[in-house]
């Protein structure tokens, strides 16, 4: 199974940006590049809230190019605002069930063991403004991971965390991607992330320029431009 | 309808005067359409003026409009604050400190209109927020631009209409079904309810501006229905701007004469129908007193729904 964007022409306003690429569902994707190259355009293009005006958009060899949001195979989580602050943290991940569920004895049960899975059961019944910004993030990938959609889009909702704990929400997603066969397409403009991430690379040039990598030929075209001290300090060990 | 004799008559006066003297409905009629185009006229005027006619947006001050501070822009911005609250604060000084001194006078029959006054705020609270919350969600959620402004526009319209036009309008379109004195209450509710609907979506639209723009694709990529939208997610994070309204809603309602006159005979009657006829027969001591009632009524109400000590709406409303 898998998802590819054949010659996608993606319309923001008076911008397009066209991308072709193909990931297999339970690899990787990350959507990379400077700000304002596309990125977020393309993934919002791909989540159905901005129209593909050329090209199609090809899953399980359906196209998906016009059905609703909620019914492509995709859970996003935005730069901000994943969680309604009105709801506590298992409110909202009940929401992964239905807006209209209930927290009956097995929906309980279900979000419970999300809520372990991602270390917030302590802080089920608080709301979302009441703990800190990396148990939000944990909290919207709960709501994600209890929707078993197969690809998780990524807006760089990890930006305003800091490095370590960028990295520890980005392991704790790469563990449950491998165990729950979920694939990952990240938006961000940081090489380590998408050097974490793994998997292939659609690159944004400021042009609105796209070109598809694949993850060796990625790294050995641009690892020594994009992490010098990286790429130096495995040259001279 | 104080006073001020003939040189002082508006249209809204005359067309008053043409129903419940005259009994001419369609010179009524006639005065109402032309009260309509008046204020059609002024609207658009007032939007070539400002660029927009709408409230929400007139009420955001620019930072570039801004005159530079020197010391006579500051006394006369003190001047300005003082004149201004002196022209509030001194009718209801006097209201209170003469209903104060005519507190002992006996007033017949208070309780009837004081209770109907609240009854008909409440209706008009009831029938505002039933129209404004989806008439809100329509517009935040209409993709198409031409009717997202044509809904927008069209709500904030119905400033055009005065009380008196609408309550015209009722009064031609039912008076030969219904018995318009029986159904008074009901009928200035309505009108007060709808008639007020500019002035809660000038409360609530941009909160719900905001929650589109926050959480709009999120409920959409959930799946939210649109049904479930408005109770699951809009009034719990609009809670502050929901009971702000319909503080304003009730307070201007329980204090408005509005068309009641229209409709009501001489048994069933608002607190300020009352006080109407109390100074229309000069018991000006007695009408002292009922004013002041009447703007405690307000003021109290008005507490008591914006700051309403119910957990739940601490707990969920929409930080900014």
């Amino acid at each position: 199974m898998s998802l590819s964007a054949t010659k996608c022409q993606i319309k923001n306003g008076g911008f397009a940006v066209q991308c072709d690429f193909s990931v297999e569902i339970g690899n990787h994707l990350s959507l990379f590049g400077p700000s304002g190259s596309g990125k977020s355009s393309v993934l919002l293009g791909l989540a159905g809230f901005l129209p593909i005006i050329n090209g199609d958009l090809i899953y399980d060899d359906k196209s998906i190019t016009k059905i609703e949001p909620k019914d492509r195979p995709f859970d996003l989580l935005f730069q901000e605002n994943n969680l309604f602050p009105h709801l506590t943290v298992s409110r909202n991940i009940l929401l992964g069930l239905g807006a209209k569920a209930k927290m009956d004895l097995q929906n309980s049960h279900v979000v419970n063991e999300i809520l372990d899975l991602v270390g917030l059961y302590k802080e089920r019944d608080r709301l979302p403004q009441n703990i800190s910004g990396g148990q939000r993030s944990r909290a919207a990938i709960a709501r994600s991971l209890i929707r078993k959609k197969p690809i998780l889009l990524l807006d760089e909702p990890f930006a305003a965390l800091d490095f370590e704990l960028k990295n520890e929400i980005l392991s704790l997603l790469l563990r449950v991607s491998r165990k729950n066969n979920l694939s990952i397409i990240l938006v961000s403009h940081d090489p380590r992330d998408v050097k974490y991430l793994g998997g292939d690379v659609v690159l944004f040039s400021e042009n609105g320029q796209t070109d598809f990598y694949k993850n060796k030929s990625f790294w050995s075209n641009f690892s020594y431009k994009l992490l010098p001290n990286e790429t130096h300090d495995k040259n001279t060990s | 309808m104080l006073g001020g004799g003939p040189s002082a008559t508006t249209v809204e006066l005359a067309i008053y005067q043409t129903i419940i003297f005259e009994g001419d409905l369609a010179a009524a009629a006639r005065l109402s359409t032309l009260q309509l185009i008046l204020l059609s006229l002024l609207l658009i005027l007032s939007t070539k003026f400002t660029g927009n006619m709408f409230i929400e947006q007139t009420l955001i001050l620019k930072n570039d409009i801004r005159a530079p501070k020197t010391l006579l822009t500051h006394w006369l911005d003190y001047f300005f604050i003082v004149l201004f609250v002196s022209f509030i604060f001194l009718p209801i000084l006097i209201i209170i400190s003469k209903g104060l001194a005519n507190i002992s006078i006996p007033t017949d029959n208070l309780i009837l209109p004081a209770m109907n006054s609240i009854l008909v705020a409440l209706l008009a609270t009831f029938i505002n927020l039933t129209f404004s919350l989806p008439i809100c969600l329509l517009i935040v959620d209409e993709k198409q631009k031409f009717l997202k402004t044509l809904f927008e526009v069209g709500s904030f319209s119905i400033i055009c209409v005065s009380p008196l036009v609408f309550g015209t309008a009722l009064f031609l379109l039912l008076f030969e079904h219904i018995d318009l004195s029986a159904n008074a209450l009901l009928l200035t509710g309505f009108t007060n309810g709808v008639l007020m609907i500019p002035i809660s979506m000038a409360i609530l639209l941009p909160g719900f501006k905001k929650i589109k723009a926050r959480y709009g694709k999120l409920m959409n990529i959930i799946g939210v229905p649109r049904t479930s939208e408005l109770a699951q997610f809009y009034v719990p994070l609009l809670k502050k701007n929901i009971k702000f309204s319909c503080a304003l809603v009730f307070a201007l309602s329980i204090g408005d004469l509005g068309v009641i006159v229209l409709f009501s005979g001489t048994d069933i009657g608002t607190l300020p129908m009352y006080l109407y006829r109390l100074i229309g027969s000069y018991r000006m001591d007695e009408a002292y007193f009922v004013a002041m009632l009447l703007l405690l009524m307000a003021f109290i109400s008005f507490w008591l729904i914006e700051n309403g000590n119910l957990n739940v709406f601490k707990r969920n409303q929409m930080s900014d």
